[in-house]
């Protein structure tokens, strides 16, 4: 007996029902193109279009009336949470823009200790530099950029080691002066920094 | 590679804290109201042709603008609103016909338990389609796999190009095309095992608004 989609439902078969068959779903991307569907497909295609706007044409939207009262519930809770946002917003957005500047500032001091320990560990290492200006460690892998040589020149520092003592006397330095700090101060401040029980403290 | 010890806790947390509030800023706002006003009738066209009755399609559009509802701060603007409302009525779709599968099994089971029993009447529980639906090639296209049936309705009832029925589908777009493809393969060999061809197939007098179950 053919299959009958008019059939009363309590007479439907198991084998009346397609089962995922998931082989149809492991398809390589491969397109396959509208142009390769035939003109019964096609046809098959429009009829779908014309029989959706057909049911849409019989049975209109309309939307609950729960919907409109879920949604001005949902609606006066947010406005709710609104006023209760607003009264809390005129610290929130300080504070917000605190915790940004905070994050600024610490990568900012992250950068120039980076680059501190870098100009220090320079004077530990014997350096070679090529024809094209680039310098390379003799010793280490650690990559030191041609900013290492100019910053050494312009500080009047040299290439040869040298063995620096860190005063443990010595303040930690803020931000502010690690821009203008030396070289000794630069090596104090790594060290100090090596010490894991030391906090940084940010001030902004 | 210099490696510098300067992350403490209270940095981390800071840190943290800050990345947090930068991803909240930049989430969309949406108004739930306007989103619901300008897409919920091509919700419910999508939800009719779904599941074949009027009824039925207002409970899955209105549920899908529920969830919609509770979770809009969830949406991040990765795609257009609609193909996540898609998303959202697919699921809602698919669990209601899994749902619904399963008390059709347990109804069979009860009726063949009793052979005696005369029924002339189907049970309450079952899901009536009205005619025009029971008509139309929606009602075999409710006989495809899942992948296929939802890839069809988003192309020819909502008529979404191949990369927002990606998005709405979580797939690739060439399998979009082929779900596409062999879901039309799969219709004509419906209607073909039916004694149908799309001649055949009634076409809808415009005047005709007197709806019939």
């Amino acid at each position: 007996m053919p299959f009958n989609v008019h059939r009363r439902e309590d007479e439907w078969r198991d084998e009346d029902f397609i089962e995922d068959d998931f082989s149809t779903d492991q398809f390589s991307d491969e397109d396959i193109d509208e142009s390769l569907l035939t003109d019964d497909l096609l046809e098959i295609a429009a009829q779908l279009g014309d029989d959706a706007a057909h049911l849409q044409a019989c049975y209109p939207a309309h939307r609950p009336s729960v919907v409109d009262t879920i949604l001005s519930e949902t609606g006066s809770e947010n406005r709710a949470d609104a006023r209760h946002e607003k009264a809390a917003a005129s610290t929130a957005k300080p504070r917000k823009k605190r915790w940004a500047a905070l994050a600024f500032g610490f990568g900012a001091v992250c950068l120039l200790v980076a680059v501190g320990s870098i100009s220090v560990r320079s004077y530990h290492h014997e350096v070679a530099s090529n024809s094209n200006g680039s310098v390379a460690s003799s010793e280490d892998t650690r990559a030191i950029t041609e900013f290492r040589t100019t910053d050494l020149e312009a500080s009047g520092g040299n290439n040869e080691a040298t063995v620096f003592e860190a005063s443990s006397t010595m303040a930690s330095p803020t931000i502010t002066e690690i821009g203008n700090a030396t070289g000794p101060q630069l090596e104090a401040l790594y060290d100090y920094l090596e010490d894991e029980d030391q906090e940084v403290r940010l001030s902004i | 590679m210099v490696v510098i010890r300067l992350v403490s806790a209270e940095n981390r947390r800071l840190l943290e804290i800050a990345i947090k509030t930068i991803k909240e800023m930049s989430s969309p706002s949406i108004n739930v109201k306007e989103a619901t006003d300008e897409h919920f009738a091509r919700i419910h066209r999508a939800a009719l042709v779904l599941s074949g009755n009027p009824w039925d399609a207002d409970d899955l559009a209105q549920e899908t603008f529920l969830v919609f509802a509770a979770q809009h701060h969830k949406f991040q603007g990765r795609s257009s609103l609609y193909t996540w409302l898609y998303g959202i009525l697919l699921n809602l779709d698919r669990r209601e016909r899994r749902k619904h599968s399963v008390r059709r099994n347990k109804l069979r089971v009860m009726w063949e338990d009793d052979p005696d029993k005369t029924h002339t009447s189907p049970a309450a529980e079952t899901a009536i389609e009205v005619s025009e639906w029971k008509k139309s090639l929606w009602a075999y296209v409710a006989k495809l796999p899942d992948g296929q049936r939802q890839a069809l309705v988003l192309r020819f009832s909502e008529s979404m190009r191949y990369e927002e029925i990606a998005t709405v589908l979580e797939c690739p777009l060439g399998t979009v095309k082929s779900r596409i493809f062999h879901g039309l393969v799969s219709l004509r060999r419906l209607m073909e095992s039916a004694g149908e061809s799309i001649k055949n197939i009634p076409m809808f007098p415009n005047q005709d608004q007197v709806h019939a179950i």
